[in-house]
């Protein structure tokens, strides 16, 4: 077979953190790469997808949410707005102290301590490469130790208030001081891989 | 007490990719031409419904001041302030049944701002997307099959699906990625075969 590939791209999540103390100050910073995509994330993809190319096939896709459940996804439907229905204001981004390595199999954190709402997305272009970014701020009125973070999403599989993730990582456990905060700003790189930092 | 310097910690082998396989036969079903494209590109479409479905779940609403904006395959643009993602059921099938596997014989190099195939030739209606898994590794494969009466030239393909943020019902499409390959010549009465891998937390294999 010929394979063409004339030049390495790829795609990847990278997790930029940054730690201040209670006066603001920078206590350390990190990059983190290769945060993985769960299963979760590929059955909302492919369900995407389908309700595209094949609405009307009666296949679906098995997932879980945080609490366990075993769920599936509904064939031909996805759940966004509207029809009692809303997925809008659910999704969070979920920060723990667990330090279990993630695998695509995970579907909640394995020491959930808080969520908050992110930024709002952008989108980035360099030349082909693309970066959808944003970012999420922890605020601790005691210390915390935080090692592991996750994209909640909620809706769009299925019509329940059932929340699943679909990202999720460990990163080197970071201390963060009473008063303080810690940044983790998720990049999504599609055409392209960042340089080592 | 942590640095300030920054670290990296980078397991090998993670990244992900798109693998384009393209398998050609005659009209007695040999094979004549099999190609792998890796590094298939997603486009700018793609990252803004990345980002619309993020920026939806995370505010809603309540900031619907974020623009995000696309190019329809018809080329007009679209901005949209993502207060809206719609639903699709089998009520209102708003995305449903309009997205296909685009092939054209341009040999134009795939830019993210593209929106179209330069030269189509023909749509396919894509298999039911398989989730495979690997370990960690995770992909969705689709793939479609078209077949051709007389001899065609093929060197360009894309996804195409429709876009959930108006209510269309189904009717306005925009492409999420797009190719070239390898110039391959279907012999009349043959069919060509493509199969998109989308992987995530894997680069593919380049051999």
């Amino acid at each position: 077979m010929q394979h063409t590939n004339p030049k390495q791209t790829g795609s990847i999540l990278r997790l930029i953190g940054t730690v201040k103390d209670a006066d603001g100050r920078i206590v350390s910073t990190f990059t983190k790469d290769n945060d993985i995509y769960l299963w979760n994330w590929a059955v909302f993809w492919a369900q995407i997808l389908k309700i595209n190319f094949c609405p009307n096939d009666s296949t679906v896709y098995a997932f879980k949410t945080v609490d366990g459940t075993a769920r599936a996804t509904i064939a031909g439907v996805i759940y966004g707005q509207g029809s009692g229905n809303p997925m809008e204001s659910t999704w969070a981004v979920q920060i723990g102290g667990a330090s279990t390595a993630p695998a695509v199999t995970d579907y909640v954190l394995g020491s959930g301590i808080q969520q908050v709402t992110p930024t709002l997305p952008e989108i980035i272009t360099d030349g082909n490469i693309l970066k959808v970014v944003f970012s999420s701020t922890f605020a601790f009125s005691s210390q915390t130790v935080v090692s592991e973070i996750a994209i909640k999403g909620n809706y769009v599989l299925n019509n329940a208030n059932a929340p699943y993730l679909l990202t999720r990582d460990t990163f080197t456990a970071q201390t963060v001081p009473a008063g303080g905060s810690i940044t983790l700003q998720h990049e999504l790189w599609f055409n392209g891989t960042p340089p080592a930092a | 007490m942590d640095t300030l310097a920054p670290t990296s910690e980078i397991p090998s082998g993670n990244g992900a990719g798109i693998d384009l396989k393209i398998t050609v036969r005659d009209r007695d079903g040999r094979i004549v031409n099999e190609q792998c494209k890796e590094g298939d590109i997603y486009l700018y479409n793609w990252a803004v419904l990345v980002a619309s479905i993020l920026k939806n779940g995370f505010a809603g609403q309540a900031t619907s001041k974020t623009y995000y904006g696309i190019r329809q395959a018809n080329g007009a643009q679209l901005v949209f302030d993502t207060q809206w993602i719609y639903p699709s059921d089998t009520g209102t099938p708003r995305w449903g049944n309009n997205g296909r596997i685009c092939l054209g014989s341009s040999s134009q190099a795939a830019n993210i701002r593209d929106y179209c195939l330069a030269a189509p030739v023909k749509e396919i209606v894509p298999s039911v997307p398989l989730i495979q898994q690997d370990g960690n590794t995770l992909k969705i494969v689709v793939s479609g099959t078209a077949s051709f009466a007389s001899e065609t030239m093929l060197s360009e393909c894309g996804l195409a699906i429709c876009h959930p943020f108006g209510t269309e019902n189904g009717t306005y499409r925009m492409m999420i990625t797009r190719d070239t390959f390898t110039a391959t010549t279907v012999p009349a009465g043959g069919t060509i075969t493509l199969q998109f891998e989308l992987w995530f937390n894997a680069m593919p294999p380049t051999t």
